[in-house]
């Protein structure tokens, strides 16, 4: 009989326990607002987790009396892998009980975790490229995506790569970031009915590229696509181009190669490299960001765009709740994000950024939306012009 | 040819953190799995020297590769010596991957993990070498490892420092029934050995940034190199780090950029079946 007694009593416990884990969410009622962040803190690409948690910190500090909330941020690492992810979600929605999940940042993770996320019935703010992680079919969808997608961008990039009698080859890194990338501008290619001559992949942290390289000059490659997550990756690649003479007419990348492309590169690895955003990244905006940014992190911002996409995150999320008046009224701050009337990134104003059916704050637009921008003498950004006017007259 | 020459190029990072496994093995039967990241030391010792302006490049240089001498006497003192009481003690291998680790986290927690720009030694752009373009540095660190494997060989043969490395690798109780102390003999070996892997890390950050994980790629070819040429050889690394480059290069340019590492793991697997002792080494019992 004791032993059924201490049978039941454990029984009773595993079962309370889990009904804990699986139903927390009406028992914090102290009003705070507890964002989970998730992103790579160790691993690979370090910088995705600096510029998820720094923005946000930032962003926090300017609206949160704004909006008139308390707000508390919880950062978990999920050691740039699916599995760490994986692990970093379960333990941000099951022990920390947050309110919503911004992150992961690189596309591959975000994907291990997007169904338990969705499932978790908790908004959910990304700016991962990857398309695939976007399902507007379902109903209720908890992500919302503050930066472009890849599939947007490589439309856009398509047309300045296949604009005339370019030979296109691509290289990217060996990852899901780098295999998306240009899996889209392959697809891109073949809408198009144009051909891409080479396609070559790097492993981060590779020692030499010219191999490679010596592929894509061997196809006759006159024009180099790269999708590759790291900015070291991006000038060993660089390097190797000017090291086996390709001299290609230009390079078009991404954003990515804003973390520590140019610090690691020398001028001539960046002559012809282009890449093309939606946002004005040498505007006011911009450069008031990175100034406040490195008046309190003592060094500028690693990768802009995603500071930037994460600071529009926290604006749509805190309006939201604000609204609703209760974040853990998880359906109603989703309700009012979908309504929201614009989002802003301090002076840069987003009207009807979502919808019902629309949960991407960008959409691919005429080319004239999208700038086209290369690096100056000293490794500074600089602006091109905007992509139609690159296509038509070249930058 | 353009595959031949940049892989016997790209040889000389992994032949010179190569040596450094062969000298720690060929005198204490012991490799250092920390050897990755007492090279990422090394790039992070080129940043701090690199701001005194009072002090001349070889002097900055200097510094650093004697640091990493001293930490590799502290490695064997405090990280081997108690793991390796006999052939069959074989806790000196958890000791060194736990090093490893230990110095990957405090460089990630204290410097993060992007890459720094290292300006010590950097040698940038492209030279021609038999007709084909070659990264400056790299033809550097070949050379260097070339002048380092020459130095190593003629050091064991005609040294009596080199003798008695020797001897002990043969019979170290022997040599200590003679009044030389194999402690002693280890800890200079581990000191040279961290000291070649700081100045490959002040050479290769030069190249590609200091960051934490510096080593990680480096070393796994290092250690495929040593195994290739043979542990027990100091042309060993320099022979295996040829051969290993050019097999990846070789094949990189056939196959495919990522076929290159494939191709040079592969060789790895083929000489361990068919010549365990390696190219150039020979055959001898040990316990890892």
């Amino acid at each position: 009989m004791k032993k059924f007694a201490v049978a039941a009593l454990a029984v009773a416990s595993v079962v309370s326990l889990a009904a804990c884990g699986s139903d927390s969410s009406s028992e914090r009622e102290d009003g705070v607002v507890r964002i989970g962040l998730v992103g790579p803190e160790t691993g690979a690409a370090p910088q995705f987790y600096t510029d998820l948690v720094r923005p946000v910190e930032l962003a926090v500090a300017d609206l949160a009396d704004e909006y008139g909330l308390e707000v508390e941020i919880v950062t978990v690492d999920d050691k740039g892998t699916p599995d760490g992810a994986s692990a970093a979600v379960q333990q941000l929605l099951n022990t920390e009980d947050v309110d919503a999940i911004f992150g992961p940042p690189q596309s591959g993770n975000a994907l291990q975790v997007a169904e338990v996320i969705q499932r978790s019935g908790r908004p959910w703010l990304s700016a991962a490229l990857a398309p695939e992680i976007m399902d507007e079919s379902l109903d209720p969808n908890w992500l919302f995506r503050t930066n472009y997608n890849a599939s947007d961008l490589s439309s856009v990039v398509a047309q300045l790569l296949f604009s005339g009698d370019n030979t296109v080859g691509i290289v990217h890194s060996a990852d899901a970031y780098g295999q998306s990338g240009a899996e889209s501008i392959e697809a891109e290619a073949e809408e198009l009915g144009a051909e891409i001559a080479a396609v070559e992949a790097i492993q981060p942290g590779t020692t030499d590229f010219s191999a490679g390289i010596s592929r894509l000059a061997a196809a006759g490659v006159d024009t180099v696509f790269l999708a590759i997550t790291a900015g070291a990756d991006t000038a060993t690649v660089t390097k190797a181009i000017a090291q086996e003479g390709l001299a290609p007419e230009t390079v078009v990348t991404n954003a990515t190669i804003l973390a520590d492309f140019a610090a690691l590169a020398d001028p001539e690895q960046w002559e012809n490299l282009v890449f093309i955003d939606p946002r004005d990244l040498t505007g006011e905006t911009v450069a008031g960001i990175a100034a406040d940014y490195e008046a309190e992190y003592g060094e500028a911002p690693i990768i802009p765009t995603n500071v930037y996409s994460w600071m529009a995150a926290v604006d749509a999320y805190l309006q939201a709740v604000a609204e609703v008046g209760d974040a853990r009224d998880f359906d109603a701050v989703r309700e009012a994000m979908e309504g929201l009337e614009q989002v802003s990134v301090r002076d840069d104003v987003y009207d009807a950024p979502f919808g019902a059916g629309d949960h991407e704050i960008y959409e691919p637009e005429d080319p004239s939306q999208w700038i086209v921008f290369g690096f100056d003498a000293e490794g500074g950004l600089e602006a091109r012009g905007d992509l139609a006017a690159c296509i038509a007259g070249g930058c | 040819m353009d595959a031949v020459v940049s892989g016997i190029v790209l040889a000389g990072l992994y032949a010179l953190v190569g040596q450094g496994l062969v000298l720690t093995f060929v005198t204490t039967r012991t490799l250092n799995f920390a050897s990755g990241e007492l090279l990422a030391v090394g790039g992070f010792l080129a940043l701090g020297v690199g701001s005194w302006s009072w002090l001349p490049t070889p002097g900055k240089l200097a510094v650093v590769v004697l640091v990493g001498g001293v930490l590799g006497a502290v490695v064997h003192r405090w990280l081997v010596l108690p793991f390796a009481r006999g052939e069959h003690d074989s806790r000196w291998l958890l000791s060194t991957v736990g090093v490893s680790y230990v110095l990957l986290n405090l460089f990630t927690n204290g410097e993060g993990a992007n890459p720094q720009r290292v300006e010590l030694t950097r040698n940038p752009g492209t030279v021609e070498l038999l007709g084909v373009g070659v990264n400056r540095q790299s033809l550097v660190i070949a050379v260097i490892a070339v002048v380092v494997t020459l130095a190593l060989v003629a050091a064991s043969r005609w040294t009596s420092g080199g003798v008695v490395m020797r001897a002990v690798a043969e019979d170290p109780r022997t040599v200590a029934l003679m009044g030389i102390s194999p402690r002693l003999v280890g800890a200079v070996a581990y000191a040279g050995a961290t000291a070649l892997a700081a100045l490959a890390g002040v050479l290769w950050a030069s190249e590609v940034g200091a960051t934490p994980g510096l080593g990680v790629h480096v070393l796994v070819s290092a250690f495929a190199v040593a195994v290739i040429g043979g542990l027990t050889s100091f042309w060993g690394p320099l022979v295996g780090a040829v051969v290993f480059g050019v097999v990846v290069q070789v094949s990189a340019y056939e196959l495919g950029a990522l076929w290159g590492q494939v191709a040079g793991l592969v060789l790895v697997i083929v000489v361990l079946v068919l010549r365990p002792e390696g190219l150039v080494g020979r055959r001898v019992e040990a316990k890892l």
